[in-house]
């Protein structure tokens, strides 16, 4: 995290606390409303230059709080991994480390004009997803037998992680040839 | 912050070993082992350090209980290198250094691989 982004969490956590704090004093009494209501009309609309400053204050928190909200439902692939005991400790390798290698293992298989790659904890060892789109001069059959064995050899050469299943999905095939590709 | 009392003789006085230290001779170690290329910390794993207030050093996570200490790795290993080879290199360089210059007894070396470097490709 980025230190502007811990400073901008810090400042909102920090805001939010206070607010939070103020409104739970609310149902004890209608008092806290009200002068809460008249603070805001008191400073808010007393000038054009104090409802621009007050709207981007409040924008400014929304787009933070916006952001936070991205970054927690994103799947983080680094925080997913799978995780073997040693007698030292634990190994975890990160699922986006496994799918990186699966990439690189495919990077000069001809016949293939893009791939993407998922992959999932699967018992004891990972499942692998490969997404492609192909050139139409490949034998598809032929083509997904050798890229399954050499990925699950590649993958668990580097890993040690038992590779359960490999899925190849063929997604589309290129209006290309290889040939005008330059492949 | 914790620390690992050790007595050097003398009842007068003793050494106090920072998680610090530990995470800077867990570091050295890690960094020396061939196959790393890094430490890495996630954003998930520092906003937990944020909060939990827990140790966390450029990729290092140092808990001491009593003599004991219990370490996590965050590391980028360099491609061509068999990562449970790698991973095994770096828990004993870990455990011996730590133990060799602290004393503390180092019950377990976490290691988390969150990336590959194909620099050297």
């Amino acid at each position: 995290m980025s230190l502007f982004k811990r400073v901008l969490l810090v400042v909102y956590t920090f805001f939010i606390t206070i607010i939070s704090g103020v409104l739970l004093m609310i149902p004890f009494s209608s008092k806290v409303l009200d002068n809460l209501v008249k603070l805001l009309e008191d400073n808010i609309y007393i000038s054009f230059y104090s409802r621009v400053i007050f709207f981007f204050v409040v924008a400014l928190f929304f787009a933070a709080g916006i952001s936070f909200l991205y970054s927690g439902l994103r799947k983080n692939k680094q925080n997913l991994a799978v995780i073997k005991a040693t007698d030292l400790g634990a190994l975890s390798i990160s699922l986006a480390s496994i799918e990186s290698l699966a990439l690189t293992s495919l990077k000069n298989t001809k016949g293939i004009k893009e791939m993407k790659v998922d992959s999932a904890k699967s018992g004891e060892g990972v499942d692998i997803t490969l997404q492609l789109i192909v050139y139409p001069e490949v034998i598809v059959t032929e083509m997904t037998k050798k890229i399954q064995t050499m990925v699950k050899s590649d993958v668990e050469a580097a890993t040690g992680v038992k590779v359960m299943n490999i899925f190849v999905k063929i997604e589309n095939v290129t209006n290309y040839t290889m040939r005008s590709a330059g492949e | 912050m914790s620390h690992i009392r050790q007595m050097p003789g003398d009842e007068n006085s003793n050494i106090e070993v920072s998680e610090d230290v530990i995470s800077t001779i867990a570091s050295k170690a890690t960094l020396e082992t061939k196959g790393v290329s890094g430490l890495s910390a996630g954003i998930g794993k520092q906003i937990a350090t944020m909060l939990n207030r827990e140790h966390l050093s450029k990729g290092i996570k140092v808990l001491i209980q009593g003599n004991r200490v219990y370490i996590d790795v965050y590391v980028i290993i360099s491609y061509g290198f068999r990562i449970p080879e790698v991973a095994w290199e770096i828990q004993n360089s870990i455990k011996r250094d730590v133990e060799a210059m602290t004393e503390a007894v180092v019950e377990e070396v976490n290691i988390h691989i969150q990336s590959i470097n194909y620099e050297s490709l």
